[in-house]
């Protein structure tokens, strides 16, 4: 727990409350899917402060969903530990909270009889001005040890075995992506597991809905100077997500 | 034409009174209120169906009605009025450990004093009144609206609630299962409407004002500033901005959650930065009390000694917090959309293998 302080425990409470609203969607989505634990003060630890920023660590949770919208079953596990870092002085001043860094790590795990396969992972970072990196990137590689968090969770998965798929995979490789926060994973999970051009009126309704909700919280693209040049708004190739004096 | 209430019991005394508890409340031009003592002989479901109309807004049944008809209970009342969509209510004198402490969600539990139960059925009786005058006076909310929480949100003009209310869910068919076989009838349009306000006004009653989130009570006032029970009185005039005016708003006060935090964010200002709250409730609280200019009294936790809180146990009944000493968080007794409720540590411990996490 940080030094407690009036705003840094209120960004606290809006975070939850955005994460709990996500997993009620989630499942609302399919009642197939899964937040585990539901109890977002149980994900969001406020691990300290100073007068700008309130730093929040997330716990290891998993989304259990189906590997496509249209699967009767719910095969995919995946663990999600991220870390966020959110503007205090915004907060207090426009009761917006806009992030200022912010690391996701993902380990997908796909269940075939008891067998919990590891079937991709990637960690999601920012760096604003160092030497060949993407302003934003994924990287990929192997989280294997994230089984544990499915194996002590409510799934009854305590003896199933592992297997990992990813090791060995190439992780010098940056990926130049989107602002990969929490939030934005979560996102594109409901985009890839839960979506399909076969879905429902009311289901492309909930994204949309979703989607807007999603804008409370805002990214940190701002601060960086060479995203607001009309060349990289209008252009988005990925030349304008390196630094080019670093 | 003029809504009717029909009242069962198979004491004659205890329907005197409850009626006359009941004609104080309700004018005469606004309700009929019809009685039933069910006596031996009688033909029990045809006597029913003689009393239960299309303009019956509310039964309102004793749960054991045996001194009249052997075999005639509550329950059996509460099967018929929920195959025909009519909503009813329930409550035990006698016995009022025989009713389950949970109904279900088109059971509706009435409180067995009878001048309670008066203010209660007065305020149920009015509440499906308004929702059904609501969609009679826009049918196209019972045409275009995509599911009964967007109509909800649309007749309590909250639509930016819409999503909230979604979280309370409900699936109709678990919920009543006779519901179903009259949804697959040819309908008209009336029957629509009407079917439409039993499910609305149920979920809003039943479900919604039951288990604190986007509407709390003022005990889950109470709790989410953390103060005592005794206190909310002096706060309450506070958040009169944030008060439910909505249907079965006469039953008791409920206010809107985020007009709540819109006051608290006003008030907030007023009060000190630096803080050693740990809990929404004691944060929420020192705000109230930097408006008030006193301090209030805390609730009665024994873990805190009412330091924290912000959350309300809907099975014990009292102040909670997030603390992981303290409680635990929503479980499949308690809607997802109740963002205010948490189940307290000690019930949950004890009855956590039955209770679906």
């Amino acid at each position: 727990m940080a030094a407690a302080d009036r705003t840094g425990k209120k960004i606290q409470q809006a975070l939850v409350r955005h994460w709990q609203d996500f997993e009620g969607e989630v499942s609302r989505l399919n009642g197939l899917a899964s937040i585990k634990p539901n109890d977002g003060y149980r994900v969001f630890d406020y691990t300290d402060t100073d007068d700008h920023v309130a730093n929040f660590q997330l716990n290891p949770f998993v989304v259990n969903i189906p590997e496509r919208a249209t699967d009767v079953t719910n095969d995919l596990f995946v663990v999600i530990k991220a870390r966020l870092s959110i503007d205090r002085a915004h907060f207090d001043a426009e009761g917006k909270v806009r992030t200022l860094n912010f690391a996701t790590q993902a380990a997908y795990f796909r269940l075939k009889g008891n067998v919990l396969n590891h079937v991709y992972g990637a960690h999601y970072d920012f760096a604003a001005n160092e030497v060949g990196h993407p302003v934003f990137h994924g990287q990929m590689r192997s989280f294997i040890e994230f089984a544990e968090v499915i194996k002590g969770g409510p799934y009854g998965l305590e003896g199933a075995e592992v297997n990992d798929v990813v090791s060995g995979i190439l992780k010098t490789v940056r990926l130049p992506s989107a602002q990969m926060d929490v939030f934005s994973f979560l996102l594109q999970l409901v985009a890839d597991h839960l979506l399909s051009s076969d879905s429902s009126e009311d289901d492309k309704t909930r994204f949309r809905e979703l989607l807007e909700r999603s804008k409370d919280i805002q990214g940190l693209g701002a601060q960086m100077a060479r995203l607001q040049v009309p060349p990289a708004n209008f252009c988005y190739r990925a030349v304008h997500w390196y630094p080019p004096n670093p | 034409m003029t809504r009717n209430l029909l009242l069962i019991d198979d004491t004659v005394a205890h329907l005197d009174e409850l009626d006359k508890a009941l004609q104080n409340t309700l004018g005469k031009d606004e309700a009929e209120i019809r009685r039933w003592v069910p006596s031996k002989g009688e033909d029990s479901k045809e006597r029913f169906e003689a009393l239960v109309d299309d303009d019956t807004e509310l039964v309102v049944t004793d749960y054991d009605l045996t001194k009249g008809q052997t075999g005639l209970f509550g329950s059996t009342i509460v099967a018929w009025c929920q195959a025909k969509a009519v909503p009813v209510g329930d409550f035990s004198r006698a016995n009022r450990y025989a009713l389950p402490k949970e109904p279900n969600q088109y059971e509706i539990r009435i409180p067995d004093d009878p001048q309670e139960a008066a203010k209660f059925i007065a305020g149920g009786f009015r509440g499906f009144t308004r929702i059904r005058a609501a969609l009679d006076s826009n049918p196209t909310f019972s045409q275009k609206k995509r599911s009964p929480v967007s109509v909800l949100a649309a007749i309590l003009g909250r639509p930016s609630e819409e999503s909230r209310f979604a979280l309370y869910g409900g699936r109709v068919g678990a919920a009543n299962s006779a519901l179903v076989a009259l949804l697959t009838e040819p309908v008209t349009e009336d029957q629509k409407r009407r079917l439409l306000s039993y499910v609305v006004g149920h979920l809003l009653l039943n479900v919604i004002l039951r288990f604190p989130g986007p509407l709390l009570n003022r005990k889950a006032l109470g709790a989410y500033l953390a103060i005592a029970e005794a206190e909310i009185e002096k706060v309450e005039k506070l958040f009169a901005s944030a008060q439910y005016n909505g249907p079965f708003s006469e039953i008791e006060p409920f206010y809107w959650l985020s007009d709540v935090d819109v006051v608290l964010e006003g008030m907030s200002r007023a009060a000190p930065s630096e803080s050693s709250a740990e809990t929404t409730g004691q944060l929420n609280r020192e705000a109230v009390e930097a408006a008030l200019g006193m301090k209030l009294a805390r609730h009665a936790c024994s873990r805190c000694q009412g330091l924290n809180g912000g959350f309300w146990c809907p099975f014990t009944e009292r102040t909670v917090c997030q603390l992981a000493s303290c409680s635990v968080g929503s479980n499949g007794w308690i809607p997802p959309g109740a963002r205010l409720c948490r189940i307290e540590k000690d019930f949950y411990e004890e009855w956590a293998p039955m209770l679906g996490f």
